[in-house]
Order: C-alpha cells, then sequence, then structure tokens
C-alpha cells in the first residue's frame, strides 16, 4: 500500500489547518448571496468558531472512545463505506471554491488577456505534483510558508486601516433568523472542513491527541484571522457594495492611496495567499484521496491523487461557464452544499459517541 | 530505475529513517575484514616457498613491464631466503634499508622452531608497524598501498611492515572555505595526515576511525569517522551499509563517494556537506555525525546534512553572536536576492508593469531603447555568460583567471552595453545577482542556485508571478522530500524539532549541543 501518508507533528499538521481554515474562511464565501441582505458575517463566523470546535471534540471524544484511528473506523465498515463519499465530494468542493475566486482575480485583475484553461493549467500542474508528493511534504511545506501567509492576510488588514469606519456596518442586526442560521451553518461547516480532513490524516499526525491539539489550535489561531479579516471587510465596504464584488479582500490593500511603492502590496500579497491556497487545495485533494483508498482498498493513491486534481479543475473552469444550469448548481452548492458534509458529520458523532465499543 | 519505480503503483517507496537507537549491529557488519571481491587476482595463501611467491608476484604486478615494483631478494642470518617486495616511490626506501635489510643481513643466526615470520618480526625488523598476514589478496593490497611485504622461505606468513614514504603536500591554507577568524588548516591528500588533523581537534576517547577499503578491484581506503557512543548506530550503520556496495573502481575523491551513497543522487542539492575544513568536519563529529574520509582526495564528507548547514559557515560559530546573526542575516537576503531578483525582475516588466514605480519603469524603457533582444533573453543570456565567466576564472591557469575575471566583468560587460547587446539596468541586476551568489557558503548548492535562476527567468517570462510562485511552492515541496540519511533536508525548520535557534545563532553554549533530530545516543 503507498499511501504517502507519512509522519508530521503537530506544528506541521497545525500549520496546515490554520491556513486552510483561513483561506476557507475568506475565499470561499459567496458574495452575492451573503452580503445581499446586509453583513452579519462576522457574528455568524464568531458563532460558527465554537460550534466548528464543539463538533470537532465531539468527533474526537467519539474516535478515542471507539478506539477509531481514521474516520472510516468510526463507523462500521457498511456506514463507513457510504459515508465516505460524502466526506471526499464535500472535501472536493473546497478545494473548488477557493480556486474558483483566485481564478476569477488573476483573469479580472493580473492577467486580463490570458484565458481561463491558460491559468487553470498552472493550478492543474502544481495540484497533481503536491498532492502526489504525500501529505509529509504538505504539511512540511505549510509549516515553512505558514507564518508568511498569516503575516500576509494581517498586512493586508493593516494596511485597509485607515479606511476602516464603523458606520459601513450599519445596519448590524439586519438579517432574519432564518437566514442568520443558515450563514451560520455554512461558516461551522467551512471552519470545520479543515479539521475533518485532519481527522482523515490522523494516523499521520500520531493519534488523536495530536490532532487534537493541531486542530484547536488551527481553530483558535486561523478562525479569530478570519473573522477579523471578516470584520475588516464591513468596516470597508457596505453590504451592498460588498454583494456586488468578486473579490473585495484582494481590494481591500487598494482602498488606501498610497505613494510609496513598496505599499502597493496588493499583488505580492495575492501571490502569496495564492501559494497559501494552492497548498490547500492539494491537501483537500490528497485528504479525499486518502479517504478514497482507504475505504475500498485501493493500493496507491497517487493515481487517485492525480484524478482527483483533474476534476477539481475542471469543476474550477465549469463554475465560469456562462450557462445557468452551472449557476443555480453553483449557487445552491454555495447556499446549502454545507448539508453534504453536515449529514455525514452528524451521523459520525451520533454512532462514535453513542455506539458501545466492540470489544476485541 | 526511478521511472520504473515512479510507475510501481501499491509499491511504497522505502527508504532509511534515522529512528531511534538500534541495538546491535547487522548481520552484513559480522566481522571487520573487508567483503572478498571476486577480482582477477588469484586468492588463497601465500605459498612457503619464496620462489613461487616471487613468481606469482611478478605475474600479479606485472613484473616484465612494471618497472615501480622492486623485488629485493636476500639472505636472512647468511642461510634463509627472504624476498621484500615494495613499489618505487610509495616506500621509503631508507627504512627498508636501515631497518628490513641490514639489520636481517647482519643476524648472525636464527631460531628455526616455531614460526619463522613471528621470529622475524619479534627478533629482527626494527619496524613500529607489523603485521602478520598470510592471505594473499591482504598483502597485494599493502603492497599497493606502500607498505612492504617480506616473504621468508618456508613460511606462508609475510610480514607487512609501514614503509610509506611518498611525496604529498603539506597542510595547505583553505582556499575554497576562507574564514578570517578561526583555524586556516585544510585536508589534503594524505589519508593519515587528515585522520590526524581530525584527532588534534577530537581528543575524546570515543573517537573512532573506522578504516576499510571500497571500490571493485581498486580497493581504495576509506574512513569512517565518528564517536562511538555519540553517533546514532543505525546512522553509523546505514553509511557502512551505503558503502559497501560501492561497485566501482572509479573512486577518486569524496565527491564520487558522495554521489554514490546519496538518497537522491539526481537532485541538484547536496545530500552530504562536502568540506576541506578539519574543524567543520571535527564540529559534525562532536555533534553526532558521521564524516566519511577518503584516501587521495583533500575533501572530507560529513553526513547528514541540512539544508541550513549547506546555507551556514565555518566562521559563523567564531564571530560574536550579534555579528553573526547580522552576517546570517546579510547572507540570507544575499541568497534571496540571488536566486530570486533576476526572475522577478523579468515578471515585473514582462507582466505587471503596474507594479513598478513611474521612475523604475522610465529608467528601465530608456536604458533599453536600441536593446534588440527581448529583457527576458537578454537576462538568461548574461546569466550564462556570468557562469561562463566564472568557469573561465575558475580554470584559467594561475594570474590568467584574475585577468579573466576583471576582462569578463569589465571589459565585455561594458563593451556589451555599449553595443547595445544588453541594458545597463539588466547587467546591474546580473552583477548584484553573482554578489549574491557568492554569499553561499557550499559550492555545490551555489551552482545548484545558479542554474535554478535561470530557469527561473524562464517561468517568469512565461507565467509571471503566477509562475514564480507555483515553482517556488513546486521547489519547497520537494525540498521538503529530500532527506539525507534519514533526516529531513528542511530540518528543523520543518520538520520542527527541539532546536530553539534556527536562522539566527544562538549562543556559544546551546551551539555545541548535540541536535536532538540527530538522535544521538549520548549528550555533548
Amino acid at each position: 500500500m503507498n499511501h504517502r501518508e507519512g509522519k508530521f507533528g503537530t506544528q506541521e499538521a497545525a500549520s496546515i489547518t490554520t491556513i486552510a481554515v483561513v483561506i476557507s474562511g475568506i475565499f470561499s464565501v459567496d458574495n452575492s448571496s451573503t452580503y445581499k441582505n446586509g453583513n452579519m458575517l462576522y457574528l455568524a463566523s464568531t458563532i460558527a468558531l465554537v460550534l466548528a470546535g464543539l463538533i470537532f471534540l465531539l468527533l474526537v471524544r467519539a474516535m478515542n472512545k471507539q478506539g477509531a484511528s481514521t474516520l472510516v473506523e468510526l463507523a462500521s465498515r457498511p456506514f463507513g463505506v457510504l459515508i465516505s463519499p460524502l466526506i471526499i465530494v464535500a472535501l472536493l468542493i473546497f478545494a473548488v471554491f477557493p480556486l474558483f475566486r483566485f481564478l476569477q482575480i488573476m483573469i479580472r485583475f493580473i492577467f486580463v488577456e490570458a484565458e481561463y484553461i491558460d491559468i487553470a493549467l498552472y493550478f492543474l500542474i502544481a495540484m497533481v505534483l503536491v498532492s502526489s508528493l504525500g501529505m509529509e511534504i504538505i504539511a512540511r511545506s505549510a509549516r515553512v510558508i505558514v507564518v508568511i501567509f498569516l503575516l500576509a492576510i494581517a498586512i493586508a488588514l493593516v494596511i485597509a486601516s485607515p479606511v476602516y469606519s464603523a458606520y459601513h456596518l450599519y445596519p448590524l442586526f439586519s438579517l432574519g433568523a432564518d437566514e442568520f442560521m443558515l450563514q451560520v451553518a455554512s461558516s461551522t461547516l467551512r471552519f470545520l472542513a479543515p479539521l475533518i480532513a485532519l481527522l482523515v490524516i490522523n494516523r499521520g499526525a500520531h493519534g488523536t491527541k495530536s490532532t487534537k491539539r493541531a486542530g484547536l489550535i488551527a481553530l483558535i489561531s486561523g478562525g479569530v484571522l478570519t473573522i477579523l479579516s471578516q470584520l475588516s471587510l464591513g468596516l470597508t465596504h457596505f453590504h451592498s457594495n460588498l454583494a456586488d464584488m468578486s473579490a473585495p479582500f484582494y481590494r481591500l490593500t487598494m482602498e488606501v492611496r498610497y505613494e510609496a511603492p513598496a505599499l502597493r502590496t496588493d499583488k505580492t500579497l495575492l501571490f502569496i495567499w495564492t501559494v497559501g491556497a494552492m497548498l490547500v487545495a492539494a491537501y483537500y485533494v490528497y485528504c479525499a484521496s486518502l479517504l478514497l483508498v482507504r475505504t475500498y482498498k485501493v493500493g496507491d493513491v497517487r493515481p487517485v491523487c492525480a484524478i482527483f486534481s483533474c476534476i477539481t479543475i475542471c469543476a474550477m473552469l465549469l463554475m465560469h461557464f456562462d450557462s445557468a444550469m452551472i449557476d443555480s448548481v453553483v449557487s445552491w452548492l454555495y447556499q446549502w452544499g454545507w448539508v453534504i458534509l453536515a449529514a455525514p458529520l452528524v451521523v459520525l458523532c451520533f454512532i462514535g459517541n453513542v455506539k458501545r465499543r466492540k470489544l476485541a | 530505475m526511478r521511472l520504473k519505480r515512479l510507475f510501481a503503483f501499491d509499491k511504497p517507496y522505502s527508504e532509511f529513517e534515522l529512528l531511534e537507537t538500534e541495538h546491535g549491529e547487522p548481520s552484513y557488519f559480522s566481522n571487520m575484514k573487508d567483503k572478498k571481491h571476486s577480482s582477477e587476482h588469484e586468492t588463497g595463501n601465500a605459498s612457503t616457498s619464496v620462489n613461487e611467491n616471487l613468481e606469482r608476484l611478478k605475474k600479479e604486478f606485472r613484473g616484465d613491464i612494471n618497472s615501480d615494483l622492486i623485488l629485493r631478494s636476500f639472505k636472512m642470518a647468511k642461510k634463509l631466503d627472504c624476498l621484500v617486495v615494495f613499489i618505487n616511490g610509495m616506500a621509503d626506501e631508507d627504512q627498508i634499508n636501515d631497518f628490513i635489510l641490514r639489520p636481517a643481513m647482519k643476524l648472525d643466526c636464527i631460531d628455526t622452531e616455531g614460526s619463522v615470520a613471528e621470529y622475524a618480526e619479534n627478533q629482527v625488523f626494527q619496524m613500529q608497524e607489523t603485521e602478520l598476514c598470510s592471505d594473499w589478496n591482504d598483502i597485494l593490497s599493502a603492497i599497493s598501498e606502500g607498505r612492504s611485504a617480506v616473504f621468508l622461505d618456508g613460511d606462508s606468513t609475510a610480514v607487512l611492515m609501514d614503509t610509506r614514504g611518498y611525496v604529498s603536500r603539506s597542510v595547505p591554507d583553505a582556499t575554497n572555505e576562507t574564514t578570517v577568524l578561526g583555524p586556516h588548516e585544510a585536508f589534503n591528500e594524505n589519508f593519515r595526515t587528515n585522520i590526524t588533523l581530525l584527532r588534534r581537534i577530537i581528543k575524546t576517547t570515543d573517537f573512532v576511525c573506522q578504516i576499510r577499503s571500497s571500490g571493485a578491484k581498486n580497493r581504495i581506503k576509506i574512513a569512517i569517522a565518528y564517536r562511538e557512543g555519540m553517533a546514532n548506530a543505525g546512522l553509523v550503520n546505514e553509511v557502512k551499509r551505503r558503502l559497501s556496495k560501492i561497485d566501482t573502481d572509479m573512486i577518486l575523491s569524496t565527491g564520487t563517494i558522495a554521489q554514490l551513497i546519496e538518497d537522491h543522487p539526481l537532485s541538484p542539492i547536496p545530500q552530504v556537506l562536502s568540506t576541506e575544513r578539519p574543524d567543520r568536519a571535527a564540529a559534525g563529529i562532536m555533534q553526532g555525525k558521521v564524516a566519511i574520509i577518503c584516501e587521495g582526495s583533500p575533501q572530507v564528507c560529513v553526513v547528514p546534512v541540512t539544508f541550513g548547514t549547506l546555507l551556514s559557515s565555518a566562521e559563523d560559530a567564531y564571530l560574536r553572536r550579534p555579528i553573526a546573526i547580522l552576517v546570517r542575516i546579510v547572507r540570507i537576503f544575499g541568497i534571496i536576492i540571488t536566486t530570486l531578483m533576476p526572475a522577478y525582475f523579468v515578471a515585473l516588466c514582462m507582466h505587471h508593469q503596474g507594479m513598478l514605480s513611474s521612475e523604475v519603469l522610465s529608467t528601465v524603457i530608456s536604458s533599453r531603447t536600441m536593446v534588440f533582444m527581448p529583457l527576458p533573453l537578454e537576462m538568461i543570456f548574461l546569466l550564462i555568460v556570468f557562469q561562463l565567466v566564472r568557469e573561465a576564472g575558475v580554470r584559467a591557469p594561475g594570474a590568467l583567471g584574475q585577468s579573466v575575471g576583471i576582462i569578463g566583468g569589465l571589459i565585455l560587460g561594458q563593451a556589451a552595453v555599449s553595443a547595445n547587446i544588453v541594458s545597463t539596468v539588466v547587467l546591474i541586476i546580473v552583477a548584484l545577482t553573482g554578489l549574491g551568489n557568492f554569499a553561499v557558503p557550499d559550492y555545490s548548492t551555489q551552482l545548484a542556485i545558479a542554474y535554478y535562476r535561470i530557469a527561473m527567468c524562464v517561468i517568469a517570462w512565461v507565467g509571471g508571478l503566477l509562475g514564480i510562485s507555483f515553482a517556488l511552492l513546486l521547489t519547497l515541496a520537494y525540498l521538503s522530500a529530500q532527506k539525507s540519511f534519514g533526516v529531513p533536508l528542511l530540518t528543523p525548520y520543518a520538520p520542527r524539532t527541539m532546536r530553539k535557534r534556527s536562522i539566527l545563532r544562538g549562543p556559544v553554549g546551546m551551539h555545541s549541543r548535540a541536535d536532538d533530530y540527530m538522535n544521538t545516543e549520548g549528550s555533548l
């Protein structure tokens, strides 16, 4: 069995999960539906952070109780075979969303004359190679770039600070309860996806104790930075402007017209974020591949990584097609796609915590 | 082979991991004697007849055409036929005359009861290092390396004596790893001298030097130096295992050995530290690493190595801490400049002109007014010319080397600008890049970075900053995957270890502590 999981420490696991939490939290949001009626995303994310932590701890507790070293082992084999495809699809969706956002930014702001396929090929090559190398390499690479990445996010927030105004947040509680709960649910699953991926690679992270520690560190550090980023967006633009923007976070640093060239950091920061997003996409693709090879006893993870990478890039390209059907599917995924991940998680939490452990 | 492994699905890639201490020695090291190689040489023991041994030796060493081989027959105590064999120029003739021939010929009588060879060794020959040997291959190896063999009629055992006296360089100054503070000695081609240089620094009783022969027919001497009880036993065994697998005659230096024992021989980044400085090798041994000394090579390999070790200099340990930190920061800055600046400039000029300020943009445009080559091509051309000038400066003999550097750097550069082949801005960038290149202490890493930046220029030309960022990501992933004798190359950054200081130099006391990733058995 060539699964290329390897072994990596808590710092490496926390690094890749932190980057994934930030990328998923900031760049996987559908602006048009989220900010249509108001901006309460930062509040929803705050509640989501707590909920995601609780669900994660429940899952870890379930794995400890059942003595399971992987998510698939948590449910019994028939359930595991049924649940795994849902988790795989969910992980791939979370790989697609941020890549789609960055592809949009590249085409609209950087390589204006280029075609989508030209840029997508760069993403494909990087994703295939990085995901095929295995989790040890992904985790170590994340460990090296995590500080640079987090600094790149923080610098954007600091540079845009002169234009922050509290009145941009008004009206404060503009969403109805149902819409707010929907945002809480989708934000929870955005925070939870990296943690689910972390549980998939639990063995490589030296067991649930290290995984739990890494997950909580990532959730808190990445979650706080995500919430601050969402808050800074709210302080910079009215919700109606945010709903019309495709890449508000990228444009955050452009709101202040600095004379000094050193402070024209938008493109430099963008490419640092792109590297982080690519690493996270490779992480999700690898975790999905590992889940598939473990569930269905496939020998080698590398061909599966290549296939899933191609599927991810194709899905990313499909999202740009001018088709009503695709638009409605994408819109549904943004709004209700969290259900795909929520259903198996609920089942796993229930089964894992309630089921009596089989004695050997 | 590697392509086959790439497509060998379902088979995990097995590689050596430097894990916790292993107990015992694997069976392939059951004794310290060298593995017997099947070769053209006859095997077995020496003959009891001196004449038979004489004929055998003439045949083995091509005595009819090889005039270096000296076969001196003489009589011990005027009655026992003896034969001394040595190679002219390898052995010290004065020692042979004074301490072998003269005492043997002047002897009045000999005790023929018991072993004649033992008697001669104990009572006749006046040499400090002797050995009794009857194995034919060992006798031939001893003669080849400069020792003398004395055969005695009636005894199949020969007396081997250390009469090595070949001419070699004295201990030179370090030329490739120069420092201002600290020792200036360097290794030379003499095997014993190199071991002595290490022993002068490492005076602990646990410092061992295991000497073994390696290679197929050309059994060259290799010493494995480490601290017994400090170095991880698994690491030492792995080094020995890899050395024992070498099956080529062409071992001319540690550079060859390094390529034969590395985890990834096709990688441009070295996985062993090749150093000419005894203090640097000794520092590694003190921390639990293993040094490999090769006969005839003025460099020593130290394993395992990390990327941080490749980027650090011997002088870092001798400078005061604040100054050492500043020097390291400048060095890191130089490395970033040399690796990324040409590609970054190409990307900005070709794809992201908006990122350049109007002053810089106008300077670039005005300097390239009459230049016919596209900017990326101009950059790549100058980088290649720089490499050409560097190679010419190294290979040109003696004083010409300096002249080549001046001609290439000043005259060619100025002439190229005047002729509108290149622009001044690009020339300055390449010059800065070249300076940054020499900030990298390790020569192999310098060369790897020199050609890597040309590839980055091509990627920047095609993909702009997107291409650069993805190339850097793939490079980072590649470096993360590299290992040196079980230790990941990016240790202690990734995986993170207990070491407190990574990039900046720590206090001397902490600096000399053994790194935890070495999994040493002892502690400093």
